[in-house]
């Protein structure tokens, strides 16, 4: 089963005092429900293009299931009325690539990239050949998100 | 092909393409964007997207 993650690209964040409130009701609700907090910040260490420096999280689910049962949990539902309209979030949940192995993480840094929008599908695909590679020899590792292969059974 | 796009998007979350890719350490992930492979690939890109990116540091 391949895990999920929830991506969360703060827009912006209106009210600190909200948002504090609801960070200490998110915390323990989101690790109740499976989850494990691989980045959290409120000041990414690089952004590029259309990137705000802006609160950018990333946490690990057992399978998609998990993660998106995490977002209807009464208390993170708490968390989230606690926080009402302190900030504007950008929270996608996406299926990893495959299973991972995650004995010998020892990952330090990520790029999350969130689209906003694709205007010309032929280009990113070219780019897409060139960029794949070119981040792999620079030592990164995708999980999310390249074209999802599918295995097939006898059920397909 | 399927596009990758999010399972399931939430409150200002769009339904576009996301990629998440991990690197040993901050530096490596900040060289990575800077090679001249990948610069080369974004040359091709141009402006065909509008993409949020960011470089953040994973939790010790």
């Amino acid at each position: 089963m391949s895990r999920a993650y929830w991506v969360i690209c703060h827009r912006s964040t209106r009210s600190l005092d909200k948002f504090a409130a609801f960070t200490k009701l998110a915390f323990p609700a989101i690790q109740a429900a499976g989850g494990r907090f691989l980045a959290r910040t409120s000041t990414p260490a690089r952004v590029y293009e259309r990137g705000l420096i802006e609160r950018t999280v990333l946490i690990e689910f057992e399978g998609l299931a998990t993660a998106l049962a995490a977002y209807h949990t009464p208390s993170y539902k708490e968390a989230l009325r606690a926080l009402g309209d302190g900030a504007e979030r950008d929270l996608r949940i996406v299926e990893g690539i495959d299973q991972e192995k995650k004995e010998n993480r020892m990952a330090k840094a990520y790029w999350v990239v969130c689209y906003h929008s694709i205007k010309n599908p032929d280009a990113l695909a070219a780019y897409a050949k060139l960029a794949a590679p070119a981040i792999q020899a620079a030592g990164g590792r995708f999980w999310c998100a390249r074209q999802r292969r599918r295995k097939s059974t006898s059920a397909d | 092909m399927r596009a990758p796009t999010p399972a399931k998007v939430y409150e200002r979350g769009l339904n576009q393409r996301t990629v998440v890719t991990e690197f040993e350490s901050v530096a490596k992930a900040i060289a990575a964007h800077d090679s001249p492979g990948y610069q080369a690939a974004l040359k091709v890109l141009g402006d065909a997207c509008e993409r949020d990116l960011r470089i953040v540091e994973g939790v010790a």
